[in-house]
């Protein structure tokens, strides 16, 4: 009988251990994607105040600023932490706001007013330090990740993540603009 | 391989610099005026007292031989005569102590005459790097207070610490002291003394603002690793995507975002091929806006000329240019006085 029981038992724990593995794992996810959005709102923070100076001196980028407007709204609607598809568009929107920043950084430099105004130089230079927070923030939600989607994915995981309800996340991937690469004549 | 400039003297180094043998014949030409001007005119003092100091030391020498040999041949016969084997042991410790303080003795002269050149011929030497450096030969440095901070520090029962270096360069603050930790083990006859580190802290300011906590700790294989992972309970692990960095070095942090933050892909780079250009093994810690490089050294480093040797002061200073270029080439080669963001 003691022997029944213990036989029972131990697949029981083994899948408890295991249902508390994936359930760490998700909400490790969970935290890196908040420090993700952390950054992220910093950023939006510091954006209307870049296109606030930008906007005095840029006179032909006039539709990438209204881009950087319409994304920084897009990036910073909520969303469900829960749904797969709404994190991918909410991590999407903001890395299309990265690129579009990337391009305004660039056409600063055919500003030279612009480029050597001391509100702007200070406003870039904290802007490249979030986005150095924002790349760190990503690489440990994507790893967090990683251990995520393989947890879920492997066998007998991907069973008991069914029974749980524990799916997987999606990365915060760089946009097809900008692992492309770069045309030394387009900055030049 | 590239050519750095250390910033202020213009000195050119290689980035694929070995520790090369110090040459005691020539100056390096950028350091001659320096030399000309403030170290050679001290050579002619010294060398009287480099004389003195050999003379005292040949005669103590001397007396200690003439001294110690009737002694040591009564105390050999004593204990070949002698049954007692306490007693043996008495006259034999008694007789290392012997030996131990009459080398002690003899050698007070000399370590008196390195401590006057390290003390008025090194802070001339040091003084090129700019007004900002300055050098002692006996460390000031609070080494529990680091130890506590930086927790890359093995414990020990006994530290010594030597050769401070302070300076700024290139906007990077740094701090470098050679040091020598060991600590106690065993007990009953098993009891020894073991070296648990010997080589260089040094300290940098820097080019981010942190407020947490980052070690880079030497990877010691999982085994290892599960058993010196002390730290594992008061930070968490990072793990990070160089599968190649990950092999060499075990990170610990105290925010997994800092932690990644501070070790950026390229600088991952940079510490793998600081490791490789040093040929030595590294450990990193991360605090207080601040980064300590505990590097493993074997060889004592600022060591002096012998004293037998007629003073020539060129082979001192060109021992610590190559020395201070390891430091140069650390700021560079982490490009610490850049603030990339990288």
């Amino acid at each position: 009988m003691d022997n029944q029981i213990f036989l029972y038992a131990i697949p029981l724990v083994v899948i408890y251990v295991w249902y508390a593995s994936l359930i760490g794992k998700r909400n490790k996810a969970k935290e890196a994607l908040s420090s993700v959005d952390v950054q992220l709102k910093q950023r939006a923070n510091l954006i209307p105040n870049i296109l606030t100076i930008a906007k005095k001196f840029i006179t032909h980028e006039k539709k990438l600023l209204t881009d950087i407007t319409e994304l920084r709204a897009k990036a910073t609607a909520g969303y469900d932490n829960t749904n797969k598809q709404q994190i991918q568009e909410h991590l999407k929107a903001s890395e299309m706001l990265g690129g579009k920043m990337g391009e305004l950084m660039i056409a600063v430099e055919n500003y030279p007013d612009l480029k050597s105004d001391q509100t702007m130089l200070q406003a870039m230079q904290t802007y490249n330090e979030v986005e150095a927070q924002i790349s760190a923030a990503r690489r440990f939600y994507n790893a967090a990740v990683t251990s995520l989607n393989n947890a879920v994915q492997i066998f007998p995981g991907n069973l008991i993540a069914k029974l749980a309800n524990v799916g997987e996340m999606p990365f915060y991937e760089a946009t097809e603009a900008d692992k492309a690469p770069i045309n030394a004549a387009d900055i030049l | 391989m590239f050519r750095l400039n250390l910033s202020s003297s213009g000195i050119s180094l290689t980035r694929k610099v070995k520790r090369a043998k110090v040459s005691s014949n020539t100056i390096n030409k950028v350091f001659e005026v320096h030399y000309n001007t403030y170290i050679k005119p001290k050579e002619v003092s010294f060398e009287e007292r480099r004389k003195v100091a050999l003379r005292r030391y040949n005669f103590r020498i001397f007396i200690s031989v003439i001294i110690a040999l009737p002694i040591l041949f009564i105390a050999m016969n004593y204990i070949m005569g002698s049954n007692s084997e306490k007693e043996q042991e008495v006259i034999s410790g008694i007789m290392i102590l012997a030996i131990i303080g009459a080398y002690y003795w003899c050698r007070r002269p000399v370590k008196r005459y390195n401590s006057k050149i390290k003390s008025e011929i090194f802070p001339e030497i040091f003084k090129f790097f700019g007004k900002s450096f300055s050098y002692s030969e006996k460390s000031n440095l609070d080494l529990g207070q680091l130890s506590s901070d930086s927790e890359i520090i093995p414990s020990y029962d006994n530290a010594k610490c030597e050769d401070h270096v302070t300076g700024r360069v290139g906007g990077v603050d740094l701090e470098l002291v050679e040091a020598w930790l060991t600590e106690r083990r065993g007990s009953g006859k098993n009891r020894r003394t073991v070296t648990v580190f010997k080589g260089l802290f040094i300290l940098f300011s820097m080019n981010k603002d942190f407020s947490g906590k980052t070690l880079v700790k030497k990877d010691w294989g999982k085994i290892g690793n599960f058993f010196v992972g002390k730290f594992s309970r008061k930070y968490s692990n990072v793990k990070l995507e160089d599968p190649e960095f990950e092999k060499q070095f075990e990170i610990y942090a105290s925010d997994q975002v800092e932690a990644r933050y501070l070790l950026t892909t390229s600088f991952m780079e940079r510490l793998k091929g600081l490791s490789d250009l040093l040929a030595a093994s590294i450990q990193a810690s991360f605090f207080d806006n601040k980064l300590m490089i505990m590097v493993n050294a074997k060889k004592n480093l600022f060591e002096l000329s012998s004293i037998r040797r007629p003073v020539n002061f060129i082979r001192d200073v060109n021992m610590v240019l190559e020395e201070m270029k390891i430091v140069m080439q650390i700021i560079k080669e982490l490009k610490l006085d850049q603030r990339t963001g990288l």
